[in-house]
């Protein structure tokens, strides 16, 4: 457990708080996400996935129910009206500063531009599709087809150049 | 055909649900559609797969690394009561196709790392691109070790900490009063092939000048700066293999070089 945690846990850490815009309520998910390693190991099953893979995609449902939750979507609302004022959505470049890994940038800027941003908004931005498909003006089926598609894109690149989530 | 959905939602064919895979992995769907999905996974082995590809991939995007908070582990391990049932971690062994593994932490850290620190000193550099110093062709692996001993053990040899604030990487360096230098350990991920390491001294107003690479798992490393220099830090960065002349990455580590004098 506690090698699980110092291996994944700052990766964990992260997304959360990528997505939930504050550390407080991160620090919970990632507290929340190993307990739940610890209370119901056999949740994970590694035929499906690597154990950072899961750990990830726990925290992040954990995020996006809370970002939906009225209360903390007002609050996140508030914060990113804020931040972006006058400058309008900035959301591409927090995430290039972010994934920074070459390997990762390199995935990421072979997408289509509009693939690229219909992903970003729905990962790091915790929205639906359907929101997305509103903030950005395409019908919800172009948006849904934008995000498989490009995260089938990604996925030969990623593994051609070696990254590994394990 | 339809998929079998169950409870308020609404059947959706396969091919609707195979439409929603995607978003369904990032989360991005919810109510009606997301219980179908998610009552259709267990029965579909192919879309069961594609969303465990999709999670990989979000998950390589969402990989950014950065520490988290070190008192967070000793809330979690004073929730721990009972050990577990035993956790199967077979994925955890490197997958053949990637065993040149990057460490994706590292990308949180060079996302995040300053590099301006500004520490006074007096250091000339011998630029060295690309190469280490002679003492590298002069010596042997055996030879460096005792080379580096006698160095440590030189009272008038300074120490030069490289470390992060925003994560567990760390370096260390000795530099001694004639300019040669060694670096002396390095926790540092392991980086694919084609990427390498490298030491840089950096100038008081932010110039890198080369001390050479230190290939994807640094080790004992020579190098080489002499009293005349404004250098004022070493600090290390990731490149590209063979390595930069001029590097405008983040620092991954940095440290102050000791003040001459």
């Amino acid at each position: 457990m506690a090698e699980s945690y110092r291996r994944h846990a700052g990766a964990v850490y992260a997304l959360a708080r990528r997505v939930l815009g504050e550390v407080t309520t991160a620090e919970e998910v990632v507290q929340e996400v190993f307990l739940r390693l610890w209370n119901q190991p056999e949740k994970f099953d590694p035929d499906r996935g690597s154990l950072r893979s899961y750990l990830l995609a726990q925290a992040h449902g954990r995020a996006v129910d809370l970002v939906r939750a009225d209360a903390s979507r007002r609050r996140r609302e508030d914060r990113q009206a804020r931040e972006t004022a006058g400058a309008g959505y900035d959301l591409e470049h927090e995430v290039w500063d972010l994934a920074v890994a070459d390997h990762i940038k390199e995935a990421v800027s072979a997408l289509p531009p509009d693939e690229r941003r219909a992903i970003e908004l729905a990962y790091f931005g915790g929205h639906t599709y359907r929101e997305v498909a509103v903030m950005l003006g395409e019908p919800e089926g172009t948006v849904k087809s934008r995000i498989r598609t490009g995260l089938k894109r990604m996925r030969p690149t990623l593994s051609a150049s070696g990254v590994t989530l394990s | 055909m339809r998929a079998q959905g169950s409870g308020d939602a609404a059947p959706l064919t396969h091919v609707a649900i195979e439409a929603l895979l995607g978003a369904y992995a990032l989360d991005a769907v919810e109510g009606p559609e997301a219980e179908v999905v998610a009552n259709h996974l267990p029965t579909c082995p192919r879309c069961r797969s594609e969303v465990a590809d999709h999670r990989e991939v979000a998950a390589a995007l969402g990989n950014v690394g950065t520490a988290a908070p070190p008192e967070l582990w000793d809330r979690i391990q004073a929730s721990l009561e009972e050990p577990p049932p035993e956790l199967s971690l077979t994925r955890l062994l490197p997958l053949p196709r990637r065993r040149r593994a990057v460490r994706m932490s590292l990308a949180a850290a060079a996302a995040l790392a300053a590099v301006v620190v500004v520490f006074a000193v007096g250091f000339e550099i011998h630029a060295l691109q690309h190469r280490v110093n002679g003492v590298t062709s002069a010596v042997s692996d055996h030879g460096l070790q005792q080379v580096v001993a006698a160095a440590l053990a030189d009272p008038r040899a300074q120490r030069v900490d490289l470390r992060s604030p925003v994560s567990h990487f760390s370096a260390e360096a000795v530099v001694l009063s004639d300019g040669h230098g060694y670096l002396t350990d390095a926790s540092l991920p392991a980086l694919s092939r084609s990427m390498t390491y490298q030491l840089w001294a950096v100038e008081s107003g932010g110039q890198r000048v080369s001390l050479g690479t230190l290939g994807p798992h640094p080790g004992l490393s020579p190098f080489s700066i002499s009293a005349r220099s404004g250098a004022t830090t070493l600090a290390v960065t990731a490149e590209t293999a063979p390595g930069a002349t001029v590097s405008t990455r983040s620092a991954l580590v940095w440290g102050p070089l000791p003040s001459q004098g």
